[in-house]
């Protein structure tokens, strides 16, 4: 008796109060949130192979080319192929090492990016909250914030990578110590960001335990 | 004399067993059970039942977070010894990483808990924070070190037979579904990785606001 006083009762749905506002999801929202993301990412991701999109990685490696010209002098430029066979390649002359560097689909994080997407595309929206417009404008933003944060991170990342490449660290040495580092950066900026504007993905998650939670105690109680 | 024969300890004359008082001089049999309306009752006892013992909440959290984290620790000693990643000076930069994410869960912990989390006894906020931290650092970290320090050999070589034994099988499988598309290797893993336990001390944040409520 004293339980159903303090708690919400077990025959009602679920609603979870935080930070004034109502979160109420459906199973099944948290359920294609789970199983959807690495399914959908997987599909970005070959997406993000396909020949159509091959202006990414000529961008890409413009965008990389532009830095390392104007930032550290290194005379680059960039190799494509005309008939969008093989990835778009950065030359740079007077190099002791490697002189061509292509840009292929890992280069370009197309996991990260995919993985991102998808997960920020299949966020449920609150069935407590009537403000959908909201919602809405909360994803695009984030979406928008995080795919160009991790761009540029990433652009940074492979125009460092290639300056110190020439300034003689050893390639795989300075491949991992970078691409560790933006792993940190890139995942504390994306939780911060959805932290901030989208906290529905923990929330539905958490949702997710509490229900389970509830429906043991029903079970125990039946 | 039959079983079903008792001898009567007033009169010192048998009788039967099953009876409730002697056929000959009306007295209580000893081994005779009176019948009251008590025994027809079902027993209920009036002390409630002993609970069960529950985890709680967060040591659900602090043990899935745990098992992320050792699984995340033996997978990535997999990937380094066996996926061509450089095994030699690799280690240091994989238990940096480790040590960072544990200071920056230490400090959304901290925030997240104040005074509500009471780890070890009488130690809250800040100080349970810093025992938990303290206890995964050593079962987490040290032991795992410990055990590749001393079978480092036998554990590189177990991996990298089982690193080349998944990348014959995946690049073998792949290449003939995929021909020409490039396939992710582990880089991923860290990034979820991170994500992931990061996220599990979001959750635990909102967790101890709603029970808070």
């Amino acid at each position: 008796m004293k339980e159903s006083q303090t708690e919400q009762p077990l025959n009602q749905k679920l609603i979870i109060n935080l930070d004034g506002k109502m979160y109420k999801f459906s199973t099944t929202q948290i359920i294609i949130l789970i199983l959807g993301t690495p399914l959908i990412s997987l599909l970005i991701y070959f997406f993000l192979q396909l020949k159509i999109n091959y202006w990414i990685y000529e961008f890409t490696s413009m965008q990389i080319s532009f830095i390392l010209n104007s930032l550290f002098g290194m005379n680059s430029r960039v190799i494509i192929d005309p008939e969008h066979n093989i990835f778009p390649s950065i030359f740079i002359p007077d190099h002791p090492f490697n002189q061509n560097y292509a840009i292929t689909t890992n280069c370009i994080a197309a996991h990260i990016f995919s993985i991102i997407i998808s997960l920020i595309l299949l966020i449920p929206p609150s069935k407590a909250s009537l403000n959908k417009k909201d919602f809405i404008l909360r994803k695009t933003k984030t979406l928008v914030i995080t795919v160009l944060g991790i761009y540029l991170m990433n652009v940074f990342r492979i125009a460092f990578l290639l300056f110190f490449n020439y300034k003689g660290v050893p390639f795989e040495f300075i491949h991992e110590s970078l691409f560790f580092l933006s792993a940190i950066v890139g995942s504390l900026f994306t939780v911060i960001l959805l932290k901030k504007w989208l906290p529905e993905v923990f929330i539905s998650i958490y949702y997710l335990y509490r229900l389970i939670s509830k429906k043991k105690r029903m079970d125990s109680k039946i | 004399m039959s079983e079903d024969v008792i001898i009567c300890s007033k009169c010192g004359k048998p009788t039967i067993k099953d009876n409730v008082y002697c056929v000959h001089c009306g007295a209580l049999l000893e081994s005779a059970k009176p019948f009251s309306t008590d025994q027809a009752k079902p027993y209920i006892s009036n002390t409630p039942p002993p609970p069960k013992k529950k985890l709680k909440a967060y040591h659900k959290v602090i043990i899935f977070f745990v098992v992320v984290i050792g699984v995340d620790l033996l997978l990535s000693l997999i990937v380094m010894a066996g996926f061509g990643l450089p095994g030699t000076g690799y280690f240091p930069v994989f238990l940096g990483l480790f040590f960072l994410v544990l200071i920056v869960v230490g400090i959304i912990w901290g925030l997240a808990s104040s005074s509500s989390v009471h780890v070890g006894g009488g130690g809250g906020g800040f100080e349970g924070c810093g025992y938990v931290i303290g206890g995964i650092i050593a079962i987490i970290i040290a032991v795992p070190i410990w055990i590749a320090t001393v079978f480092s050999q036998i554990v590189s070589a177990v991996a990298e037979a089982i690193g080349q034994a998944i990348s014959d099988a995946i690049s073998n499988f792949f290449s003939g579904l995929f021909e020409g598309i490039e396939i992710p290797g582990f880089e991923p893993f860290l990034f979820i990785g991170l994500f992931l336990v990061l996220s599990i001390f979001i959750i635990y944040t909102y967790h101890l606001k709603a029970v808070k409520k």
